[in-house]
């Protein structure tokens, strides 16, 4: 049936057009001549039934007589008259008699053609046709009447043979109309299909002419205006359309031949199957082959050796599952070339993929460029070790991964220790090679897999992954402080140089790596804070700590804003003669939600962020301004001098000697009144810088006195150089006297030496009569405490100058 | 059944008993015969009116009475329409008023009864026994022949006297112009 089908569908289209009409005329003629048959049959029956109904009546009435009157001779012979009647086999007449039951019996009186005819023998009602007898027979029985009585009955027996001599006469004509009718109308279809086909043939003609001769301007010729002339119209647009289509093509063609051997990238085309079938010069000129060898497929082969497994797969890939890759390795040409390269695929309007178009460039430069960056990204160019980006990556990526393991990991950070007085001293370039060395000794203390990075200045960090204990971090931190102790050669010069370290553990500690770094800093500080060179482990009170500290800034950028702080003035009393001879201006602050702060508290706080140096102005312009107060009622004599205490922060302070001479001005207040007052530790902070600015000090007639004389480890040799005006010793000296001796000696000592470098001595904490005898006894200049004043606010200072002006001045007595 | 007799009638030399049976049967046939003669006749127009008008066909069997008792089962029997009135009477004479008269061949008269009849009715159709009764001025005879009953006719004495008779009948008969 397929084969059928197919068969027909191959066939030419005239030949189908023919077979087509040919077909459907039999078809159409076969139907015809059925339905035609089937009518006459039926129509031929019943002209047969009322012929033989027209001759029944005739004969049996012609017969009446013959029948009463038992005239046998003409009844055969009225039957005779059949004959002409072809159809009628047989014929009887028979004589109904009345009989004594009065039940007609039949007779029968006359047989047709020959008395040999079997006549059925039963009395019919009328006039009937009996068709179910037997096919291809007809029997009709017609009852002879005369004067309303049936006197007898007729009947004929006729065959059908007729019916079917005519159907075979009716269908040897059809057979015959039709064969000639199917010649004629092949005649005809055959000429109608040549008329159709042939343009079409035409058109086959130009085409495989254009295919055969590769020319687009052949063009087909257009006979009628027909749906064929359409066609052909439609197939000569669609030539222009090629035409112009393959000039484009043509022109993309040329401008991509230039382009891509003009180009600086590789580039190759390969087939479906993965063989190459395009390559430009550059393509050679990259991988070192030439054009023959790069279409022979070998290029692949001069992959480095550590990228050509990866690469071969995804080629492999490509090609089987179609999909475009990118590629990034090194080629084995004379050097190790980068190349990147892609293959896209080139796929037709519809999505089939008609091969594969590939790039490759050389990317060396780039990647040596890229190393470079990274090298310069991630590792700090003076030791070569980690920087502080790749610290905090390897840190988080160990983290992460500690997460999942058992082990510990050990964080050391290292700060060495008055790494600046090596720049000072011996110049940045000394100090370079120092860091180096120290990296150096860093690398040789620790594992390979553990991370030695600089972070800054003189700042290290260690990442110990894998720890099992802080023994062991320990251990290391030991080691590390041991190995950077050996003396080291700069400039000619051995010095030796140590460090603090401060570790935090994780997960202990923390998890984070934020978390962690902050922890050893505070780690770190207390090391520095324990004296430097040793090293100290995280502990969580050094986080509540911070915590603590971190909320004490925060009040005290409030406090400042807000004005909580307040001064506190403490008379300064000339022994000898009792009189008033300055006020020690102290800074209180009395916060609304912290209550008194110590000033021991929140100091060393303010002196940390550099809050100190806004505080410092405001106890500075306060004292003036109250010293102005006090001048102006004519409370105290215009000798009596305010002392503002200084902290290194505020010493540092390159505006601190212009603003002071400001505020003087402001309120018109002579030097020799105003009185700054340092610690020992401030000048010993950085003395030669500390010394210049004294200097500019006193050159303005300002009054400079060192406090908490004797506690530090100043040696005379600096006090000597020191342009000082008074010395203030210490109360904890003063404390215990007259208990204990020693206390006394050194009290006594620091006057005598004080006056012998021709300083004033202001004894601090002076409560009792017996100290202030004692103090009296070695000629000390000046007393303060309790024993003469408490620090007074502004009301009681009031208060107790004009309580001083009631009673006039006189010497203590016992 | 009939048949049989029939056959039997032909076929059987002539007994007593049998021959009775066969004089009984042709005369069986005879009736009939008579009875059938009214539907192939058309009498003339006057007496044709005349028989409307009375409803039956009277049948007279002049003298010698040969058919027993078969003419009488006529009397409940109908043709064209009307009754049948079957009389024997000796001689005809007014009131006796006939459309067929029987004469049978058995009367010694029979040929003085025929002309009676043609003088007395003129319009009745006088059937009569054997070959030459239509010769003698009859118009039907009704011939045993070849052990059937055969019709003859005398066309010409028919006419004369106004009968039209079926083409049917005179197909069966043996005409005599």
């Amino acid at each position: 049936m397929k084969l059928l089908t197919r068969s027909i569908r191959d066939l030419p289209l005239a030949k189908k057009l023919t077979y087509f009409c040919v077909l459907s005329s039999v078809l159409g003629l076969s139907l015809a001549m059925v339905f035609i048959m089937i009518y006459d049959q039926a129509s031929f029956k019943e002209h047969f039934k009322v012929d033989l109904t027209v001759l029944a009546s005739v004969v049996s009435n012609r017969s009446t007589a013959a029948v009463v009157f038992d005239d046998q001779q003409l009844a055969e012979n009225n039957l005779e008259s059949l004959a002409f009647h072809a159809s009628i086999k047989a014929g009887c007449i028979y004589k109904a008699e009345p009989s004594e039951s009065n039940e007609k019996i039949t007779a029968v009186l006359a047989k047709y053609p020959d008395s040999s005819i079997d006549c059925p023998n039963y009395t019919p009602a009328s006039l009937a046709f009996i068709d179910s007898g037997r096919p291809g027979f007809i029997e009709v029985v017609q009852p002879i009447e005369l004067d309303g009585d049936i006197v007898g009955y007729l009947y004929l027996h006729t065959s059908l043979a007729e019916l079917d001599t005519r159907l075979i006469n009716t269908l040897t004509t059809f057979i015959v109309v039709m064969v000639i009718a199917s010649i004629f109308i092949w005649w005809l279809a055959s000429l109608v299909a040549q008329y159709i086909s042939s343009p079409l043939q035409g058109l086959n003609v130009t085409a495989q002419a254009i295919a055969k001769e590769d020319d687009y301007s052949i063009r087909a010729v257009k006979e009628s205006e027909d749906e064929v002339g359409q066609v052909v119209e439609s197939f000569n647009r669609m030539l222009d359309v090629i035409e112009r289509e393959h000039l484009n093509i043509r022109e993309s063609e040329e401008k991509f031949r230039l382009i891509s051997s003009d180009s600086k990238v590789g580039i190759f085309q390969l087939n479906t199957k993965g063989e190459c079938v395009y390559v430009n010069d550059e393509m050679s000129l990259i991988t070192d082959l030439t054009k023959d060898e790069i279409m022979a497929g070998s290029w692949l082969s001069t992959l480095h050796p550590e990228d050509v497994g990866s690469i071969q797969s995804r080629w492999q890939t490509m090609l089987k599952c179609n999909q475009e890759i990118n590629i990034n390795c090194r080629l084995k040409s004379s050097e190790i070339k980068w190349i990147n390269g892609h293959v896209g695929l080139l796929t037709r309007e519809d999505g089939t993929l008609i091969g594969y178009l590939g790039t490759i460039t050389d990317i060396t430069d780039i990647k040596t460029a890229q190393v470079q960056l990274e090298q310069m990204a991630f590792y700090d160019t003076l030791t070569g070790l980690a920087n502080r980006r790749l610290f905090r990556d390897r840190l988080e990526h160990v983290l992460t991964n500690i997460r999942r393991e058992s082990h510990s990991l050990g964080l050391i950070l290292l700060d060495l220790d008055h790494f600046k007085n090596v720049n000072d001293s011996l110049g940045h370039d000394a100090g370079d090679i120092l860091l180096a060395i120290i990296a150096e000794r860093l690398q040789v203390c620790v594992r390979s897999s553990d991370t030695v990075a600089r972070l800054g200045g003189d700042e290290f960090a260690i990442i110990l992954p894998v720890i099992q204990s802080s023994i062991a971090v320990s251990n290391i931190s030991q080691k590390i402080l041991e190995a950077l102790k050996a003396p080291i050669t700069l400039n000619e010069k051995e010095i030796r140089i140590s460090a603090s370290i401060g570790i935090s553990m994780a997960p202990e500690d923390s998890q984070n790596a934020e978390e962690l770094i902050k922890n050893a800093d505070l780690a770190l500080y207390r090391a520095k804070d324990m004296g430097r060179d040793n090293y100290q482990f995280f502990i969580s009170e050094m986080n509540s700590k911070l915590v603590d500290h971190i909320s004490m800034v925060n009040d005290l950028r409030i406090a400042l804003k807000l004005e909580e702080f307040h001064l506190a003035f403490q008379p300064q009393i000339n022994i000898a003669d009792d009189h008033l001879i300055g006020f020690e201006a102290l800074v209180r602050w009395n916060s609304p939600s912290r209550g008194f702060v110590s000033p021991v508290d929140f100091i060393p706080v303010a002196e940390d962020t550099g809050l100190i140096i806004e505080l410092g102005r405001w106890v500075i312009v306060e004292a003036c301004k109250q010293l102005r107060v006090l001048l102006d009622k004519k409370l105290i004599s215009d000798k009596v001098a305010v002392t503002v205490n200084l902290s290194v922060k505020q010493f540092q302070d390159e505006e601190l000697v212009g603003f002071i001479d400001e505020q003087l001005n402001r309120y018109k207040l002579k030097p020799h009144q105003f009185e700054v007052e340092l610690t020992e530790s401030v000048l010993m902070e950085n003395l030669n810088d500390a010394l210049i600015k004294l200097e500019a000090i006193r050159k303005l007639g300002i009054l400079i006195s060192i406090d908490d004389f004797g506690t530090g480890y100043s040696s005379l040799g600096y006090l000597k150089r020191l342009p000082v005006d008074i010395l203030k010793v210490d109360r904890s000296f003063v404390m215990d006297i007259p208990d204990d001796k020693d206390d006394m000696e050194i009290t006594a000592a620091v006057i005598a030496m004080a006056h012998k470098l021709g300083y004033k001595v202001v004894a601090e904490g002076v409560e009792t009569i017996a100290q202030l005898n004692f103090l009296a006894s070695c000629d000390c200049d000046y007393g303060q405490g309790y024993f003469y004043s408490k620090p007074l606010i502004e009301s009681d200072l009031i208060a107790y100058c004009v309580a001083r002006l009631a009673a006039p001045s006189s010497p203590p007595s016992d | 059944m009939y048949m049989c007799i029939l056959v039997g009638a032909v076929l059987l030399p002539p007994v007593a008993l049998c021959a009775e049976k066969t004089i009984s049967r042709e005369y069986k046939i005879k009736a009939a015969y008579l009875y059938n003669l009214i539907k192939f006749v058309n009498w003339p127009s006057a007496a044709s009116s005349e028989m409307q008008t009375l409803g039956h066909t009277s049948i007279c069997v002049l003298g010698h009475n040969p058919f027993l008792t078969h003419l009488e089962k006529l009397g409940s029997r109908q043709a064209r329409g009307r009754g049948i009135d079957v009389k024997y009477i000796v001689r005809l004479e007014p009131p006796h008023y006939c459309n067929i008269i029987f004469i049978s061949g058995q009367n010694e008269n029979s040929s003085q009864l025929l002309n009676n009849s043609q003088l007395m009715s003129p319009s009745a159709l006088i059937v009569g026994e054997g070959a030459d009764f239509v010769d003698g001025g009859g118009i039907v005879s009704l011939v045993v022949n070849n052990n059937n009953v055969k019709l003859r006719i005398n066309l010409t004495q028919a006419k004369k006297i106004g009968f039209e008779i079926s083409g049917n009948l005179l197909e069966v008969a043996e005409v005599v112009e």
